[in-house]
């Protein structure tokens, strides 16, 4: 397997070719730096990293729009990306500048307040690229510098005046499956990425760059190599191929100087072909950020079954329980349980841990470990079918969850009464191939009685008394990253009539919405220029959402179409 | 080699000892996209004739820098499938080895193939888009345009599927239908590949075959872009 890694100066070779610059002349306009302070203490108005802070939280301080003038809200302007598929991109705002991306690695650079489109990057991808999941999850920015991670395995560095390409450095070979869907992470001059292709036969890993440069400074795999701690999880050679992807985000304390790393589930998708608890699949690794070395794990459920990704990042909550303040980390997890962590120099310890959507393969916890026993019969293999619940898609996929420390409620974008079942087949390794449940296999959704009632839900959990303390229930699945705000706000969209909503952050009541040109699968931010507070959120739906919906329409017997293309919709007050 | 700018290559073909002018892979789109460049071009080589057809914005393309770019040669192995290649199997114990139009039982699971240049015996195996999927159906149940690129029954789809580039892996012998297990497209094999479900937006590309004496034979090039468009 190529592992080749280069950073290719862009004065040899004409990068510049790529980028439609000057669209609407930037002439002079200011462009602060963005320095390791601005991204530990980031500047109410603007929107400087995928959930706005560090702590991944999702949440905007700013409070011009709030829960009694939201009605107002109207779109203010509006931009055509001309591209299909799944757009889950933040807007990334810094000093009026705003950054997009779309499917097949296209980079907008547009006027925060008019939405004047200042240059363009269209990613040369390779034609015979296989691309499962077609997105992009938007931008890091550091210095004068714009970071992409893309779908051919590079991560490709812009100036952010005018997108001139300053380097570009191959992070894996595409043609082993490698691809890369995430924002990158920038922390103090270093530029993270995690990689995709899990479905593929990867070995997982997170690497960083220097932001200057683009040369390596260290590569952490997501599964131990012999000799390594973790190794004796995996039989034979099964972890060369075992999959483990990083494709969303970390989160990153700076008191700790350690970033979280949610990690996908081992591959093949049948765990009888990996026996073991296959360490760090489906777990949160604490990676120190300058050497990139392991300080910590938790894995959320052990010899994954399920497609249960655990990427999400946990969010850096500090939450009670009884007198004690927990320096935690919180994490809705795609396995159906809410986890409750704590984070300390050392590592990661277990806190207490509940179902927050139907879940029937979890028979118990262990109380002092978080450790889950499975139930046989929900536990699919090789040859072997079974039903479970939830679904391949979880209780919650990628979408963000958000957290308001006002109402100090944790808001999660999930879906319930959507069951899957699965049964493997004999499956092969070939590099860049799918490997997951062998051609003959078989993966299904399954309805449960109450989807008549609801699929989607948004809910609000107080992360002190770890108790739901609302719900938005939603026929439709869901899949809307949430927003929140100091101005008692919830954003969402994420389901298939097209609405972008705002609810009452203490209550849940619907308080606005907007139907839009597609789908809202977009993670929505807001910022503020001249005064002038906006929500901005790209709506284009595909990618899984598409899917599962094809499949919902097959079990109900209904057609219901969503249809395709971006569009970025600005929204500010009247 | 990175792929970020339009570049001419020059290809030596042994069997011809001509020159054919081709376009690397991947800038066509991407120009088109751009509507810097809007340039198509298809190359056929069919009994030593070459036919090179280019649709382009001459004013753009005079102000690219292509002349003083070093011509790079695309290797047989990676250029796509000609008139007269010969079909080798991709994978399994008999990898490698010429596949007889008699190895293909009607409705049975297909086979991996890849073309082989006949001169030299170069496999095409260089790129995923040249691998295709032979199967032989009831030459009754094959609707016109199907029949007259098969031979005989047996019929070649590329293997990349329309939706997001997968491999169509899967076979349904009870709807004789290509599966594609990453996002469940099917494609009616009886019909040119017509998506009968899943997200596929377009058919696989077929290619044309003949028989002769025994061999599978390549006809022509592929009848459409094979892969997925990137938009």
């Amino acid at each position: 397997m190529s592992q080749r890694i280069m950073p290719i100066p862009c004065i040899l070779i004409p990068c510049l070719l790529l980028t439609v610059s000057a669209l609407a002349a930037p002439q002079e306009r200011h462009y602060s730096p963005v320095t390791s302070q601005r991204l530990i203490n980031p500047e109410s108005e603007n929107w400087l990293m995928y959930r706005g802070s560090y702590n991944s939280w999702g949440y905007s301080e700013l409070k011009q729009i709030n829960r009694r003038n939201v009605a107002r809200l109207k779109p203010v302007w509006a931009f055509s990306t001309g591209m299909r598929e799944g757009h889950q991109a933040p807007p990334i705002v810094n000093d009026g500048y705003m950054f997009i991306t779309t499917p097949h690695n296209h980079l907008l650079a547009l006027d925060a307040k008019t939405g004047d489109l200042l240059w363009k990057y269209q990613r040369d991808l390779p034609e015979d690229l296989m691309q499962m999941h077609p997105t992009n999850r938007g931008v890091a920015l550091y210095a004068d510098l714009v970071f992409m991670a893309t779908a051919d395995a590079y991560l490709v560095a812009l100036r952010a005046s005018d997108g001139q390409v300053v380097w570009e450095t191959e992070v894996a070979d595409y043609t082993s499956g490698y691809y890369m869907t995430l924002a990158p992470l920038a922390v103090s001059g270093n530029v993270m990425v995690g990689v995709s292709g899990g479905e593929f036969g990867i070995r997982g890993f997170v690497a960083a760059f220097d932001a200057a440069t683009g040369k390596p400074r260290w590569k952490t795999y997501t599964i131990p190599a012999p000799g390594e701690f973790g190794n004796d999880s995996w039989p034979g050679d099964t972890w060369k191929t075992g999959g483990v992807p990083v494709w969303i985000t970390g989160s990153y304390d700076p008191a700790l100087d350690l970033s979280y790393w949610g990690t996908g589930n081992g591959g093949p998708w049948m765990g009888d072909t990996r026996t073991g608890d296959n360490l760090y699949a489906t777990s949160v690794i604490a990676l120190d950020t300058n050497s990139g070395q392991i300080k910590g794990y938790h894995q959320y459920h052990h010899n994954d079954s399920w497609d249960w990704d655990e990427v999400s990042a946990p969010l850096l909550i500090n939450f009670q329980r009884g007198d004690r303040t927990i320096k935690g980390l919180v994490h809705p997890g795609r396995n159906g349980y809410l986890w409750f962590l704590e984070r300390t120099q050392d590592g990661i310890g277990f806190v207490d841990t509940l179902p927050y959507v139907k879940q029937n393969v979890f028979v118990s916890i262990d109380a002092d470990t978080g450790r889950p026993e499975y139930d046989p019969k929900r536990t699919p293999g090789t040859n072997k079918p079974a039903e479970f619940c939830p679904s391949l898609w979880g209780g919650k996929d990628w979408p963000p969850a958000a957290y308001n420390p006002d109402t100090r409620l944790l808001y999660i974008p999930a879906n319930d009464n959507l069951c899957g079942s699965m049964e493997g087949a004999e499956v092969e390794y070939s590099p860049g191939q799918v490997f997951m449940v062998g051609a003959e296999g078989k993966n299904q959704l399954v309805l449960h009685e109450d989807a008549k009632d609801h699929i989607g839900i948004l809910q609000a959990w107080d992360v002190d008394q770890a108790r739901l303390k609302w719900s938005v229930p939603f026929k439709s699945h869901n899949w809307g990253p949430v927003l929140t705000t100091a101005g008692d706000l919830v954003f969402m969209g994420g389901t298939n009539d097209r609405y972008f909503r705002a609810f009452d952050a203490r209550n849940g009541k619907i308080l606005w919405q907007q139907r839009t040109n597609s789908g809202v699968i977009g993670v929505p931010t807001s910022y503020q220029v001249d005064d002038r507070q906006y929500i901005a959120v790209l709506s284009g739906y595909g990618v899984d959402a598409e899917r599962e919906q094809s499949g919902i329409n097959q079990l109900r017997g209904e057609s219901h179409h969503v249809p395709q293309g971006g569009v970025l919709w600005v929204f500010s007050l009247d | 080699m990175h792929r970020d700018h339009a570049s001419l290559s020059v290809e030596h073909d042994p069997s011809t000892t001509l020159w054919h002018l081709v376009l690397i892979e991947s800038t066509i789109s991407f120009r088109n996209k751009k509507n810097q460049i809007v340039m198509a071009t298809s190359i056929v080589n069919r009994s030593r004739r070459i036919f090179v057809k280019v649709l382009m914005d001459f004013g753009v393309l005079a102000s690219l820098p292509f002349v003083s770019r070093p011509i790079a040669a695309r290797p047989p192995e990676k250029t796509r499938p000609q008139a007269d290649d010969l079909m080798v199997y991709a994978e399994g114990d008999r990898k490698g080895q010429l596949i007889q139009a008699a190895d293909l039982q009607i409705n049975a699971k297909p086979i991996a193939a890849l073309p082989m240049e006949p001169v030299s015996s170069i496999i095409r195996a260089g790129s995923r888009l040249n691998k295709v999927m032979l199967v032989r159906l009831d030459t009754a149940r094959l609707s016109s345009k199907t029949a007259k690129h098969g031979a005989d029954g047996v019929l070649a789809y590329s293997s990349v599927c329309t939706h997001t580039g997968c491999d169509v892996n899967r076979w349904n012998d009870t709807t004789s239908r290509m599966v594609c297990s990453c996002h469940e497209s099917e494609f009616e094999v009886a019909d040119a590949a017509r998506v009968v479900k899943g997200p596929a937006p377009k058919p696989l590309a077929m290619l044309p075959l003949k028989e002769v004496e025994g061999q599978l034979v390549v006809k022509s090039g592929f009848t459409r872009r094979v892969g997925f468009q990137q938009m």
